[in-house]
């Protein structure tokens, strides 16, 4: 399958080994991967502040930039979002574009949806170096991806090597909301900290999370507040699942 | 127990005669929200109920319906059609009541509203009323007309009798006394009953109990709410567990129902799909323990029950809801399941939204009702995480409305020029691939080497990001972007 | 066909008061429609699906177990008897067990007659609905009994309504309340039970139809269960078979 990367401005910027992950596990799945360079931003900040007039045209560059995709896969589910919940929306006056936004939407997938809706990929052999206890927090935009926090559970959870934790509240919000985090710093910042108590209460060494702005926002928070767990992205426990699988090739991460 | 006297009910901002359409009790929200964020115990009381009640939503959904989606889906489009039509299902209403021996009074504001329901009572010689919870009376501050009218309102709901003693405001539309401990409702009562104190649940219970019997027993008038007007045969609908609405609407000889012109359903019928959700989303239950279908007053032959019914039919602005983009708004069956799973709800509770409505429902209707102007930062606190839109019955999708707001902000003057020159900086600067590279060089160069910093992590930002640092870290970029790694990939075999 | 959209914000004029016809024209402007009258429906109410509706978890056990099961997560105390008078009056002896009513308000002609149930309750002050100023002394009886109209098996609820011989308060003021429920009036789903208040009433709904879905409660004080609130704190069915 050929799959184009929507790597994402802030994954870009600040989880860069993230999208090298993500390619490496979409690569040792048979995919051949391709990066469209002009790709930008989703335009989620102008589109969640209200600034739709701003947002359309990085909408239609996105739309032109994945035209001649065949699938288009994010490691970030807010961003997956955008594309397939927005996009359509913001152009329901202007059935052309309509149209175009909505054959991006019909092959845009978050990169777990993918692995195993459509690559349907074996992981049972994958297992991880050392043991780890791992717990999961849920990406609020998943909901709209139809995407239940069981999914990536128990695709962490039948990783070898690996305890599972189930996470108290793993559905509620990590109080990212891009802009709301700055403008709102006393409510978000409760709410940060609640997840991480309920992350801390479990004991485990990892926590996924698997969108951009929920890792700078628990990241953030965990190192202000010295949390003794790791955030990590699924794509970061798979490629290392895959580099320690025997005879395992591929590039080791930098 | 005779009666002690209750004292007057005030909001603190609207004793002149311009009054906002909603009682508004505190424009702090700000304030109100810094100083909820930290209190220990709201937040512990908020988990307790909020959090119960969601799961218990979320279990018995699926466990009771083959497609609680498709359930939803069919509700929210009842509610569509009705408000597409509001005005054939008004008159239908209205002519169904009529023929059943019921009289209707149309309100346009609050204050219209309170003065029928004073006259009414004038017009009866009624004096002790009681009054089963409805959310409309404390949007129109009933009571207060009612007192200065030198009648004597009671609550009976006892959520609503607890705020009515304490001179306080309800926190949640489904649990009016979320906020307070049992040891201050013990000493609410003990003051007010006269008798030593307890804060034993079922003991406060039964204080409460025994005033409201006698009081039941002489009142002249009930007043209730509603919960669904159905159309098609005149009823009004009154879901409640403690049998307080029940003795509002029975043993008083005059029954007025004061409602928001949004309930109405269409069909007898349609009140499987609402009785079944309401009581699930609201209360994790599968019914309230009374759903009370009344039509009309007492019949001929009957000796039990209201002489009179009256119905009351308010705007209050809703009219102006209905010709918005935010129609969806009034399909709104004030369950409170979006109240319970929101994660801002959860964190600040229900006072500090400042009004009559709050969460996220409310975080709507509040400007809707009172002008954006006096709440700009109501639909901006959100991080429109959409858990609001997945727990409602009736699938308004609130956070599509939020956004709207947002972009509404502009009209009413609450859009910062600078944000606006921001966003439209932003914009530019990630519409070109050259202008894109350039700004994430920008970032590296100055997050990389920020002044607040340690291995790694920057512990202050400047400027609009600085509410960021105040809660926690923000990360340096790493050395190479993921294009630079990309393009140093070595080339696959 | 939806007109353009206002913005509610901007559009603010003050809501004029003037009874119905203001009230009614500033509705149906609302609606882009004809100030004037309101339009005849242009569309049906969506069809109710009953497959959406209907409660799903009910293939299994029979309609009286299901209804008896949710009947109990519900706290009410169920007591299965034939139509025999004895074995009513047993049921009735072992529902009033625990509470000694002295005054026992009754409320179910047709199974008073049928049964002989005052004619058991000898050693009680029995007040007859219907009887002068019952109303009010219902307000000290210690215990009613009455019949329901159904019970449905969805919720494990009870269906009553008033009429010329049958109160509002008899099944509200007292706190212990015995129901006497023959096993044929059990309906498997709300939207049965719906349908049945319409049939049974063809001529127009009663004027105060409830469903009961068990004692009187509140959780308001720190979501503490407190029942007996307002409404009976004691919920007996008295389930007969063969009924």
């Amino acid at each position: 399958m050929h799959v184009s990367l929507f790597v994402t401005c802030l994954t870009d910027l600040f989880s860069p080994q993230v999208g090298m992950d993500v390619v490496r596990v979409l690569e040792h799945f048979g995919c051949t991967v391709d990066f469209p360079a002009d790709q930008t931003c989703c335009g989620q900040p102008q589109f969640n502040n209200g600034f739709l007039h701003e947002a359309r045209p990085l909408a239609q560059r996105m739309i032109r930039v994945f035209d001649r995709s065949q699938f288009v896969v994010s490691p970030s589910g807010s961003c997956c979002a955008m594309f397939r919940e927005h996009y359509p929306h913001l152009f329901k006056d202007d059935p052309q574009w309509e149209n175009r936004a909505l054959a991006l939407a019909a092959k845009t997938y978050e990169f777990v949806e993918f692995l195993t809706k459509i690559l349907k990929a074996d992981l049972s052999t994958l297992k991880l170096p050392a043991p780890t206890t791992l717990t999961y927090h849920y990406n609020c935009h998943l909901r709209s991806l139809n995407q239940s926090p069981e999914i990536c559970a128990a695709l962490a959870g039948n990783l070898g090597n690996v305890t599972f934790i189930p996470l108290e509240k793993t559905e509620q919000c990590c109080g990212f909301g891009g802009t709301f985090a700055s403008k709102y710093p006393d409510i978000s910042g409760a709410i940060v900290r609640d997840k991480i108590e309920k992350a801390a209460k479990t004991g485990a060494e990892v926590l996924i999370v698997n969108d951009a702005g929920c890792a700078m926002n628990i990241g953030g928070a965990c190192h202000r507040l010295g949390a003794a767990f790791r955030v990590k992205h699924i794509a970061e426990l798979l490629t290392a699942a895959i580099d320690n699988a025997p005879g395992a090739s591929g590039e080791v991460a930098t | 127990m005779t009666a002690p006297a209750i004292e007057n009910h005030k909001s603190k901002e609207n004793q002149s005669s311009t009054r906002h359409a909603l009682p508004i009790f505190s424009s702090d929200f700000m304030g109100d929200a810094r100083r909820a964020s930290v209190n220990e115990a709201l937040h512990a009381a908020t988990e307790n109920a909020c959090v119960k009640k969601d799961a218990g939503r979320r279990a018995l959904l699926p466990r009771d319906f083959a497609n609680p989606d498709g359930l939803r889906t069919l509700a929210g489009n009842i509610k569509a059609h009705t408000l597409d039509h509001l005005d054939f299902y008004v008159e239908q209403l209205e002519a169904n009541i009529l023929k059943n021996g019921g009289q209707v009074h149309f309100a346009a504001t609050a204050e219209e509203a309170n003065q029928l329901i004073v006259q009414i009572a004038q017009q009866n010689q009624c004096k002790l009323i009681v009054k089963s919870k409805s959310m409309v009376s404390e949007e129109t501050e009933l009571n207060r007309s009612l007192i200065d009218a030198g009648l004597t309102p009671i609550e009976t709901d006892l959520g609503e009798l607890i705020v009515q003693i304490a001179n306080d405001h309800p926190s949640h539309i489904v649990m009016p006394v979320m906020h307070m401990r049992r040891k201050q409702i013990g000493e609410i009562f003990a003051k007010f009953f006269n008798v030593p104190f307890t804060d034993e649940p079922q003991a406060l219970a039964e204080m409460a109990r025994v005033y409201l019997r006698d009081t039941f027993n002489k009142a002249d008038m009930g007043i209730s709410g509603v919960n669904f007007a159905v159309a098609e045969t005149g009823s009004i609908v009154i879901c409640t567990n403690e049998g307080n609405g029940r003795m509002c609407t029975s043993r008083p000889r005059v029954h007025v129902a004061l409602m928001g012109m949004e309930k109405i359903i269409p069909r007898f019928a349609d009140l499987s799909v609402f009785l079944k959700l309401l009581a699930r989303s609201a209360s994790a239950a599968t019914l309230t323990q009374y759903t009370n279908i009344i039509t009309g007053p007492k019949r001929p032959g009957e000796f039990d029950g209201p002489d009179q019914f009256h119905l009351i039919i308010m705007d209050n602005g809703r009219s102006r809801i209905l010709a918005s983009d935010y129609r969806d708004t009034l399909r709104c069956i004030r369950c409170g399941a979006c109240l319970n799973t929101c994660p801002v709800y959860r964190t600040v509770g229900g006072h500090a939204y400042g009004s009559v409505y709050p969460g996220p429902i409310g975080a709507l209707l509040t400007p809707l009702f009172n002008g954006l102007e006096h709440h700009e930062h109501l639909p901006q606190a959100t991080s429109l995480c959409g858990a609001c839109y997945e727990a409602c019955p009736v699938k308004i999708n609130i956070p599509e409305m939020l956004v709207l707001m947002r972009r509404d902000l502009k009209s009413v003057g609450k859009l910062k020029f600078s944000q606006r020159v921001l966003f439209r900086l932003w914009t530019i600067a990630l519409s070109s691939k050259m202008l894109y590279l350039l700004g994430q060089k920008f970032q590296k160069l100055t997050l990389r080497h920020a002044i607040h910093s340690d291995a790694g992590w920057i512990k202050k930002l400047p400027g609009p990001a600085k509410g960021w640092t105040q809660a926690r870290d923000f990360p340096k970029p790493p050395a190479k972007t993921f294009r630079q790694l990309w393009q140093e990939r070595k080339p696959r075999p | 066909m939806n007109p353009a959209r206002t913005n509610p914000f901007t559009n603010r004029k003050p809501l004029q008061p003037g009874g119905r016809e203001v009230f009614l024209k500033r509705l149906r402007q609302s609606l882009g429609h004809n100030a004037a009258q309101t339009p005849p429906l242009t569309e049906p109410p969506p069809a109710l699906d009953e497959s959406l509706i209907r409660q799903c978890n009910d293939a299994g056990p029979a309609l009286i177990d299901r209804w008896i099961a949710k009947a109990k997560t519900n706290s009410m105390i169920i007591h299965r008897t034939t139509a025999e008078p004895a074995a009513i009056h047993a049921a009735l002896d072992a529902s009033f067990a625990a509470h000694n009513p002295a005054k026992i308000l009754l409320n179910a002609a047709d199974f008073d007659t049928r049964f002989s149930l005052a004619g058991h309750l000898t050693q009680k002050s029995v007040i007859r609905w219907t009887e002068p100023n019952c109303r009010e002394t219902a307000f000290s009886c210690d215990a009613s009994i009455t019949d329901c109209r159904a019970a449905l098996a969805d919720a494990g609820s009870l269906v009553v309504w008033s009429d010329a011989s049958f109160g509002r308060s008899s099944t509200l003021v007292i706190p212990v309340h015995v129901i006497l429920l023959p096993a044929s009036r059990i309906l498997p789903d709300l939207i049965d039970g719906l349908q049945f208040i319409r049939n049974q009433n063809p001529a127009g709904l009663p004027s105060n139809v409830v469903i009961i879905n068990g004692p009187s409660k509140t959780a308001d004080i720190e979501m503490n269960l407190i029942t007996g609130v307002h409404g009976p704190k004691h919920v007996y069915v008295i389930l007969i078979d063969g009924m």
